[in-house]
C-alpha cells in the first residue's frame, strides 16, 4: 500500500516537474533577445567571484568590530532580562549607538569620574 | 451622511494605526544580544554601518575607538555607560567644555591636572569659553 503511494507520489513528483520545465521552457522561449542578453549579462555576474582583496577583508573585520560594539552598548545598556520598555526604548534610541562611537569611550570612561563630576558642575 | 461615515472610518484606522506600535513594543520581548537573529543584529546596527559609509575618512577613527571599546573590562563598560548617559544630558556648550577639559587633561600628570581644575574654578563664564574655544579637541 506504502509502495504503491511512494510510486504514485514519485510519478507525480516527476509529472510535475516535467510540466514545470515545459512551462520554463515555453517562458523562456517567448523572451524578447534584449531581455535574455540582460539576464545572462546578470548570470555573469553573480557567478563572477565576489572581491577577495584585503579592502574586503578590512571591511569585513570593521563590520565586525561595530557589530561587537554594539553588542557591548546592548549588554551593559541592559543587564540581565530586559523589559519590554526597557527594550523598546533601547530600539527606538538606536541612534545612540552612532553617538557612542562619535567620541572616544575613554571621555565617556572619565565623564564618570569623580574629577569630571565636579568640573561639570561648576 | 457618507461623507461622515468615511471620515469616522478614516479616523478609527488613523488611532487603530497610532496604538498598534505602543502596542507592539509593550508585547514583544527580545532576547540578549547574542542570542538575537542576525536579521535583527543588522537593524539595531543600521545606523552604524550608515555612519561607516558615509565618512570614509573617519573610518580609523571609529575602528579606533570599537576596538577600544573591546579592550575594556565589563566595569569600565558600565562606568563608560554612564558617562554617556551624563553626556547625552549635556547641552553642547557644557559638552564641548567637557571634552576641552579631557583631552587637556589625559596627558596631564595628578599636580597638573588640580593645577588646571584650580585654574577653571577661578575662570569667569567668558574666560572659561575663550580657553575652550583655543583648545580644539586633538581626537583620540
Amino acid at each position: 500500500m506504502n509502495d504503491q503511494q511512494n510510486q504514485h507520489g514519485a510519478v507525480g513528483d516527476e509529472e510535475f516537474d516535467r510540466a514545470l520545465r515545459a512551462i520554463h521552457a515555453d517562458a523562456v522561449s517567448n523572451l524578447s533577445a534584449r531581455t535574455r542578453a540582460q539576464l545572462q549579462q546578470r548570470l555573469r555576474s553573480a557567478a563572477r567571484p565576489a572581491p577577495t582583496h584585503r579592502h574586503g577583508w578590512q571591511m569585513a573585520s570593521a563590520l565586525i568590530a561595530l557589530v561587537l560594539v554594539a553588542g557591548a552598548y546592548w549588554r551593559t545598556s541592559m543587564p540581565g532580562a530586559p523589559s519590554p520598555a526597557a527594550v523598546a526604548t533601547a530600539s527606538a534610541d538606536n541612534g545612540d549607538l552612532v553617538a557612542v562611537i562619535d567620541e572616544t569611550p575613554d571621555l565617556y570612561l572619565w565623564l564618570d569620574s569623580d574629577e569630571a563630576t565636579r568640573l561639570a558642575s561648576e | 451622511m457618507h461623507h461622515v461615515r468615511w471620515t469616522s472610518l478614516s479616523l478609527s484606522l488613523l488611532l487603530v494605526l497610532a496604538v498598534l506600535p505602543a502596542m507592539a513594543s509593550q508585547s514583544v520581548t527580545y532576547p540578549a544580544w547574542d542570542a538575537l537573529s542576525p536579521a535583527q543584529r543588522d537593524l539595531l546596527i543600521a545606523p552604524l554601518k550608515e555612519h561607516w559609509n558615509s565618512d570614509p575618512t573617519a573610518r580609523p577613527r571609529l575602528m579606533q575607538r570599537a576596538q577600544r571599546w573591546q579592550r575594556m573590562t565589563p566595569e569600565e563598560r558600565a562606568r563608560a555607560h554612564r558617562g554617556f548617559d551624563r553626556w547625552q544630558n549635556m547641552d553642547p556648550g557644557k559638552r564641548e567644555a567637557m571634552r576641552a577639559l579631557f583631552h587637556a587633561m589625559r596627558d596631564m600628570t595628578p599636580a597638573q591636572r588640580t593645577a588646571l581644575q584650580q585654574q577653571w574654578r577661578a575662570m569667569t563664564s567668558a574666560q572659561r569659553q575663550a580657553w575652550v574655544q583655543a583648545r580644539t579637541p586633538s581626537g583620540d
